[in-house]
């Protein structure tokens, strides 16, 4: 008769991955595992309370859990207004905006961002400001009238300086 | 007289010139001076902020570096910039690392961060550089009872141990102001909580289900007004207002704090941009 | 056996002091009990039912007040302090301001009647500010000594009492006194209090009338408190139909300054929560929580009966906010049941925040007094949890109760037991 100690559970408890440890050495993702799962964050969000499918304590327990992949492809992340309204008020002081930025940039490195961040990140790097596009006549007229600089003199060298050592297979950290 | 470097962001310049305007009139008048950065870069916040943190260090390092050469604090008058500058700063100044390769690209330009500014919200110039007593002092022409709503906008006050501009879970410099001017302050439900700017790029629809949540909070308290610090909170509760899912309920007018501070220190409405509110606030500015 | 080392001081009136002062006062030492209010018994005195056993608190302590009274041994000086402590474990020099009474303490028989004629009512810091009291008032009927006390502060100095009493017990040119004690060991018992639970604007404490806390809330079922035990809203007097509870404030908050589990709040809210449908029985009751620590003799039992039996509901999850409808003063909670991941807004007519505890006011000026410690949190350090739960740094000086940290009644109780025999050791030994 085998020895029944002996044999591996079935049931494996671990977290799937070091996702939770990974996140931990992140700036801000320090408190992570003090995570109690109480319900404050989620119960101060205002995302959470307008929409069912985000809540950011499950989305944290996705990272505890080590659900890598699933945390990193999901657009969860990046539905965080980053209004740190959780961050206030959480008792074990776990920083959840400060985390789901860290998992947004390792989702970014390995290569998913939303569309729209995407689109707004090129404009950034090309133009140096958001709203180049949507500077028109009736903008500067607009400014003029109010006796500002029609001229915004915004500097896109820096940018593209940016650009190029950060975004174009230069390492990111 | 204090002088500071105006940090406009991208966007008060192209959607709301006539906060930027009534800021410098409001502050001159106030015994502020005002410079405006030129050769700016945007911030990094939200978008780069996302997706490198490196990167977005950089650029709100740069404005920091500017800012720096010339000598003078920032004064940022949009939440999410004052947010990112404060929060880059900190980094900087307590990561020799980040610090080292930020100044790497900048030397480039002939810029450096060495964290000798400091960088300011407009509420704290006004608590700060002015004070309640001189807000008083200067008003000729006081309001009357007219009820106004504060909203101060969730990367203005938090974190507040980084960006210390008020207490966080109680911020009271509006509404303090309101009252220096003549005006009512009135608490609302949620009133520390997000206008749900930030999330209309992944999902416009609950953004403004989260705007229109306030708005209907502070209708319930019969404010005749909303007073804003920060560009894009002012955009938004605005907005939210008009369009898909809006109501036929009275719009409220929504007014950034200097074109609310303005008429009452004697300024007048040209010179504030008022023409230019999309919800005309006349109704309130008339009150006195 | 020298004079010197045959007595202790006990500082704190509360049952962790009285418990001790008694034991100590037992094996023949005589033992000096101080309290700084003007009546021992403490919180406990403040308290309706205690669990798990919804005990009358009243009934189950006062005979222990009126044995510390009578006791030949016990010296009991109330409405007085600790001054400076010099010397050491069996030769401590302790100096006392007994403050001015303005009420002979050998003449007043406690009648009553000055009170009754006292023109002038203050908020009652008793009964948490909800009811009121008179310039001269004894703290509570069972109030041990049982005399009346003036407060200086509010008194009008009409005379009115001064007239009316019968004995002429009434000084109102008294002073301050001060005594030093020879004392060969000290026990400090001096209790709790509660967070300021101000610190959470978001849960509309002080703001809405509706919000109370739970001591605010024993008070209201006591039938010696303000309503005579009537539990009603503050803002119209009408019985409530729905109360939520919240636990977890100013407790388990690291970015509060208070990280700690208070140890009582689980199991004093399951009590109140209790006791709330035992006042009404049709009334919705509802406790919001991270986790409940039911880990004593009894309490597992207790919470599975609010469940079953009253039919408390308990929903898993920290309150975010509670607002107010401004007209009715009807308060609605936001939270995340995190059982079922759904965000909800519920309705109630009465919230009671729970508060976690902290060590009693002016805890650093009497550590620093004794030469003792104190941990992070500002409670006493105790030198071993195992085989020092009552020892300090200082030979001589013991800690029992709250001060320590926090506990319940029967824990107290115990501890006070313990550093009274700490203490007789060193009595016996003639203070070595």
């Amino acid at each position: 008769m085998t020895d029944q100690t002996k044999t591996e559970s079935p049931i494996n408890h671990a977290p799937s991955s070091g996702f939770a440890k990974e996140i931990e050495q992140e700036p801000g993702g320090e408190g992570i595992m003090k995570c109690i799962q109480c319900g404050m964050c989620t119960a101060s969000c205002m995302v959470a309370s307008m929409t069912e499918r985000y809540r950011p304590r499950k989305l944290i327990q996705k990272i505890l859990l080590g659900k890598r992949e699933e945390v990193l492809t999901s657009e969860l992340p990046w539905l965080c207004m980053t209004c740190k309204l959780c961050e206030e008020r959480c008792q074990e002081d776990v920083d959840l905006s400060q985390i789901f930025t860290a998992v947004r940039e390792i989702a970014a490195r390995e290569g998913y961002v939303p569309p729209v961040f995407q689109n707004t990140i090129e404009k950034v790097l090309e133009d140096g400001w958001m709203l180049n596009d949507a500077y028109t006549d009736f903008e500067e007229d607009d400014r003029s009238d109010l006796g500002l600089d029609p001229d915004l003199g915004w500097n896109n060298e820096f940018t593209k300086k940016i650009k190029k050592r950060y975004f174009k297979g230069g390492d990111a950290k | 007289m204090k002088e500071f470097i105006l940090y406009t962001g991208c966007t008060t310049p192209v959607r709301l010139p006539a906060y930027e305007r009534a800021v410098e009139v409001v502050l001159e008048k106030l015994g502020v001076k005002l410079t405006t950065m030129k050769d700016a870069n945007c911030c990094g916040a939200q978008y780069i902020e996302s997706v490198n943190h490196v990167a977005y260090s950089a650029m709100s390092g740069r404005i920091l570096a500017i800012a720096e050469s010339m000598d003078m604090d920032i004064l940022a008058i949009c939440g999410a910039c004052s947010g990112s500058l404060k929060h880059v700063k900190h980094e900087l100044d307590n990561n020799k690392e980040l610090r080292n390769e930020v100044n790497d690209i900048l030397e480039e330009e002939g810029l450096k961060y060495t964290g000798t500014v400091e960088v300011k919200h407009l509420l704290q110039i006004f608590r700060e550089d002015i004070g309640y007593d001189a807000i008083k002092s200067a008003v000729v022409n006081p309001y009357k009872d007219v009820r106004l709503a504060a909203h101060y906008g969730c990367h203005v006050t938090r974190p507040e141990e980084i960006v210390h501009v008020d207490d966080a879970e109680n911020p009271t410099i509006i509404d303090r102001i309101i009252e220096a001017v003549g005006g009512i302050p009135v608490d609302y439900t949620g009133k520390t909580r997000c206008c749900g700017g930030p999330l209309l790029a992944m999902d416009e629809e609950v953004a403004n289900a989260i705007g229109r949540d306030k708005i209907e909070n502070i209708r319930a308290e019969n404010a005749d007004g909303i007073v804003t610090a920060c560009v894009f909170c002012d955009i938004q509760l605005t907005q939210v207002q008009f369009g898909e899912g809006s109501n036929d309920k009275p719009k409220i007018p929504v007014i950034t704090l200097p074109q609310f501070l303005g008429p009452a220190i004697g300024i007048d409405f040209n010179s504030l941009g008022i023409h230019l509110n999309k919800i005309s606030p006349e109704a309130i500015l008339e009150a006195h | 056996m020298t004079k010197k080392a045959s007595s202790a001081l006990v500082v704190g009136g509360g049952v962790a002091g009285m418990q001790a002062a008694l034991d100590i006062a037992n094996q023949g030492f005589k033992v000096y009990l101080v309290e700084r209010s003007p009546s021992i018994g403490g919180r406990m005195a403040m308290l309706d039912k205690t669990f798990p056993t919804l005990d009358c608190s009243a009934c189950i302590l006062t005979p222990k007040l009126s044995e510390v009274s009578r006791h030949p041994n016990i010296q009991l000086m109330t409405l007085s302090e600790v001054g400076s402590v010099t010397g050491s474990a069996g030769d401590f020099k302790v100096k006392i301001r007994r403050k001015a009474r303005y009420v002979r303490e050998d003449l007043c028989s406690g009648c009553g009647d000055c009170e009754a004629n006292c023109p002038v009512e203050v908020a009652n810091e008793f009964d948490q500010g909800i009811g009121f009291r008179k310039a001269i008032y004894a703290l509570f009927p069972q109030a041990t000594p049982h005399i009346y006390t003036v407060d200086k502060e509010n008194c009008t100095d009409c005379g009115r009492c001064v007239k009316v009493c019968e004995r002429n017990a009434i000084d109102m040119n008294m002073k301050d006194k001060f005594v030093t004690l020879d004392v060969g060991t000290i026990i400090v018992a001096t209790g709790f209090e509660l967070f300021d639970i101000t610190q959470y604007p978001r849960l509309g404490y002080g703001q809405y009338p509706n919000v109370i806390h739970a001591m605010e809330f024993e008070r209201l079922i006591n039938a010696a408190g303000p309503t005579h035990g009537h539990l009603v809203r503050l803002s119209d007097g009408k019985k409530p139909k729905s109360i939520g509870f919240i636990q977890c404030v100013g407790a388990r908050d690291v970015q509060k300054g208070v990280p700690y589990c208070s140890r009582v709040c689980c199991m004093y809210s399951i009590k109140n929560a209790v006791m709330a449908l035992e006042h009404d029985p049709q009334a919705e009751v509802w406790v919001y929580y991270a986790d409940i620590r039911a880990f004593g003799k009894g309490f597992e039992e207790f919470y599975e009966m609010a469940k079953s039996r009253f039919g408390v509901r308990f929903v898993r999850g920290r309150v975010a906010e509670v607002m107010e409808g401004k007209a009715s003063h009807d308060l609605v909670v936001k939270v995340e049941d995190t059982v079922t991941s759904k965000v909800r807004l519920i309705e109630h007519d009465l919230v009671v925040i729970s508060p976690g505890v902290i060590p009693s006011s002016g805890m650093d000026t009497m550590a620093k007094k004794l030469g003792i410690d104190q941990t992070d949190d500002g409670y006493i350090e105790i030198s071993h949890s195992f085989f020092g739960p009552t020892v300090t740094k200082i030979p001589g000086v013991f800690v029992c109760g709250c001060a320590d940290g926090p506990k319940d009644i029967p824990d107290s109780v115990s501890a006070g037991s313990a550093a009274a025999m700490k203490a007789t050791i060193i009595l016996s030994s003639g203070g070595k």
